[in-house]
This record gives C-alpha cells, structure tokens and sequence, in this order.
C-alpha cells in the first residue's frame, strides 16, 4: 500500500518538551485520527511536517518525497486547516481567496464557490465578522479548492459545537468516498473520529504510544468492570490504567484474551471508546 | 514574490488609501506653509511610505501571518525578500502618486502654487525609506512587532534631528582637515556625497537582508 506521509524516528526538542522519536505512516486514501491530550506533540508533529519548525532528527517523507527539499512542491498537494484561522482579518472572504488561490497551480474556482454555497459562507463579509465555526469553514472551503491529494487538519474542531462538528465528518467521509483524498486529523476530542477515522495514531507526552487501524485499536483492547476484592497484585498487572473507588473498579486491558480466562464471567467487560483508551494510557493507575 | 507583492497590496487596501490622503493632505497644507514647501514631497512621500510600512507590519502581526504564509507553496526566503521589495515598492507608489498630484495642482486653476518633484527629492526619499527598512525589518523580525514600532519611531526621530545634529558638529569642527574636504564636496559635488551616502545605504541594507534572511530561515512557528 502506497504510504502518503511516513515519519521516522522524527525528534524535536523544546526545552520543556520533547517530541521523542515519533514514527508512524499514512496509506493513501485514508483518514488518520491524531488523538492525544493537549499538549501531547500533536501540533508540533504537524509543524514540523508542514516545515514550520526544524527538525532535530528523523526522517519526513509526504507523497514519498522528503518534506524540507521538495517543500513547494508538497505544498502545492497539501490542504490545511489549522486550529485558528490565519487569514487576513480585515479582509473579506474573497479578498482572503485571492491572495490564497495564486499560489496554487490547480486552484478550483467553481469548487471554491460551490463549498461557498454549501457552507453558506458569505463571499463579501470580512473574516473578523464571521464566528468561529464559519472560520473554520471557509478555512476548510479554501483547503478543498486547491485538488489537494492530503488534507491536514490540526484541531480543526476544538471550540465548536457538536452540529458543526458532526456536519465536518460527513464531509470527510464524502471527500473520501469521492475523491479519494489522505486525511490526517488531529484532535483530543475523539468522539469525532469514532465514526470516519481509519487509523488512530495516539501520542503522549511526545511519544507515539499506539499507531494502528481503528478497528484493531478497539478490538484489542477491553473496558473492564469489578468488585475491589477481584483485583489481586497479579490482576493488577493486566491493566493499563486502573480506576478504583469505594464500590469496585474499572480497568482497560490490551489483553481481552487474558482477561476473560483471569475473571471469567465474574466481571463486566465491555468495548472501550476511543476516549477511554486515551483516559487509561494517559492516567494510568490511579484510586478515587 | 509577486505573488507575495500582490498579497501586500490587497493586505493594505485600506492603509493605501489613508496614505494617499494624507499625502494630499500635506502637499495642500505645506505648499502655503514656509518654509516647510521645499519639503512638502520629501515628508509627504516619506510619511505615507512610513504609514504603509506599519500598515503591513501590523497586518501580519495581527493576523500571525507567518504560519499562513509559510503553509503555502513558498519558501521562507521568498516572504523575506518580498517584504523588502514591497517597501520599495510602496515607496515608488508613494512618490509616483505625490508627483502626479503635484502636477494635477500645477495644472488646475487653484489658489495654490507648488513646485513640480524633483529627482533629489524621490532620491531622499527613498534613501529615507530604504533606512527605514534597513532598521525596522530584522527588529520587527527578531524581536518583535512592538519594538518595530519604537525603531520605526526612532528612525522617524533621527532623521528629523540627525541632520541638524551633523551640520552643527561638522560646522564646530570646520578647521579641521576631513570637515574642510566634506564641505568642499558638498558645495561643489553633492551628487558624489549622495553617492557615498546611497552606496554606504545599500551595504546596510544588504546587511540587514542577510541577517533578516538567516533570522527567519532559522525559526521556529
């Protein structure tokens, strides 16, 4: 399977953080979730494979070519949206568009104005006029008018209400059904990948913790639901995160297998979110 | 970078035209104003070029441009050199407009007599503006668009005081040797010594390019 981005071993350090050996990759035609808490590495990651930070070390390669010498030309099948608009304030949404749409080589007028149309965007307002979820869509507007092979969005959703937030994955999943298009995806509100993402790539603390297909990040992991008595030392060990208080316990395992030989049907095992997954990894053990 | 050129210009579409009427406002006030008329396209030019400069400087600090810009199919140091070259660029617009507005009051029946721009004229401007720019653009770069606005004050400043400033210590010092050799070529060949000062302008400018370049090429958004 032909990859659209493959990051390895990618390091950047920032003083009080540090982006820490980060390797994962993208097929073409996929929607990645980039899940992790705030703060995590997300953003920086993007930045750096959009060359808005240097690099330490590692390797960044998008359509297979490397992403610093070949920038222009990557750029050029790149479509971003970013967790803030960028665009000129004080300018109109048209006027935002002329100074964008010069650059690209295959920009789409009549796409442009059709998603205008869709979005219900008005052409002539200014942009600082216009709330944050109509930023967002224009900002998403100009990012599918350009035939852009990768659409990258960091955050896009982070501050809107769950309408709109449900409104942009049906467009993500049509932008997948009918143009064929990669789409990384980051975000920490991971109710909004459970439904289009195909791969989830969750990073901590700036190390990628689990890289792998939504389906077998679900399947392979279990939400576990006890009494205090049933977790011996050695049940413990089972857990990746382990949350107690005074009525019982609730645990996520990678390990369903061994779980249910190790309860049996004495606990309640139920299918994670992707959510919970996060909660566990990040939080650990931890009592009430 | 003329795409990046264009950007500038629609990025200021208001500031362009609050510069120009300002610049028609100065030409009208100060032609009836002694002596301030033989300098009426020197601050006119010159004042709307400062306020065009602030115009972009503070149109990207608070849209936080860069990460916009360098999202784009660009390369760092083409944003870097398109900065340099829309200044000038909004110099010669500036100087352009203030001839052509001279002229068009020198043609109409007005109660107001001005002369027409000379070259002297758009040459101090301009090295005015490439001053200007020389200081402001890696302040404003490495530091950031606040102390811009304190150096383009403080250039403003000095190039208001600083001739005063240098005729009095060359005219205390008229004995010795080199102040006799400055004035000399003053009086009988000022193109030499606008020379000298373009010349010496210039490698300052290329300094402050290279140094705007390395800045930005190196940083981090």
């Amino acid at each position: 399977m032909e990859n659209v981005l493959e990051i390895k071993g990618l390091d950047k350090n920032l003083g009080s953080f540090r982006l820490d050996k980060v390797s994962f990759s993208l097929p073409r035609g996929y929607i990645m979730g980039f899940i992790g808490p705030n703060g995590a590495g997300k953003t920086t990651t993007i930045k750096l494979l959009m060359n808005l930070m240097h690099r330490d070390d590692g390797d960044i390669r998008v359509f297979g070519l490397d992403n610093r010498r070949y920038e222009k030309e990557i750029k050029q099948r790149i479509a971003f949206v970013y967790d803030e608009s960028h665009y000129y304030e004080n300018l109109s949404l048209l006027d935002n568009r002329r100074i964008v749409a010069h650059f690209y080589r295959d920009w789409d007028e009549k796409a442009f104005q059709r998603r205008l149309r869709d979005f219900d965007l008005p052409p002539h307002k200014k942009l600082k006029n216009l709330s944050r979820g109509m930023r967002t869509k224009f900002g998403l507007a100009i990012a599918l008018s350009h035939a852009a092979d990768f659409l990258l969005m960091d955050e896009p959703t982070s501050g809107l209400d769950p309408v709109f937030r449900s409104e942009l994955m049906d467009i993500l999943q049509q932008l997948l059904v009918e143009e064929n298009k990669s789409v990384l995806f980051s975000t920490h509100i991971t109710t909004d990948l459970e439904r289009v993402a195909d791969y989830i790539c969750f990073i901590n603390q700036g190390r990628i913790v689990l890289c792998q297909s939504k389906d077998e990040m679900l399947q392979g992991h279990v939400l576990v639901k006890g009494a205090l008595e049933q977790l011996s030392p050695e049940a413990e060990k089972m857990f990746i995160g382990l949350r107690k208080n005074h009525y019982g316990f609730e645990g996520l395992s990678a390990d369903p297998r061994g779980i249910r030989q190790f309860f049996g049907d004495g606990v309640l095992l139920e299918s994670p979110g992707l959510d919970e997954i996060m909660v566990f990894y990040v939080r650990g053990h931890h009592h009430v | 970078m003329f795409k990046l050129l264009l950007k500038d210009l629609l990025v200021l579409k208001s500031s362009i035209i609050w510069a120009m009427t300002y610049l028609l406002a100065i030409i009208v006030i100060f032609s009836m104003t002694p002596p301030f008329d033989k300098f009426i396209y020197i601050m006119a030019g010159y004042g709307a070029t400062y306020i065009l400069i602030m115009g972009t400087l503070m149109a990207e600090f608070k849209n936080q441009s860069d990460i916009l810009l360098n999202s784009l199919p660009v390369k760092r140091h083409e944003i870097i050199l398109s900065k340099y070259l829309t200044t000038l660029v909004l110099t010669l617009l500036a100087l352009a407009v203030a001839a052509i507005l001279g002229l068009i009051i020198n043609l109409l029946p007005l109660p107001l007599s001005i002369r027409l721009m000379s070259g002297m004229d758009a040459a101090i401007v301009l090295l005015m503006a490439a001053l200007t720019l020389t200081i402001v653009m890696p302040v404003n770069l490495i530091f950031s668009n606040q102390a811009a606005r304190v150096a383009i004050v403080m250039v403003f400043m000095l190039l208001f005081f600083a001739p005063v400033w240098i005729k009095g210590f060359i005219m205390d010092r008229c004995e010795a040797e080199w102040a006799q050799v400055l004035i000399n070529t003053a009086v009988s060949q000022p193109a030499v010594l606008l020379s000298v000062g373009a010349g010496l302008l210039l490698f300052l400018l290329a300094l402050s390019l290279i140094i705007s370049l390395r800045w930005y090429e190196a940083r981090d958004f």
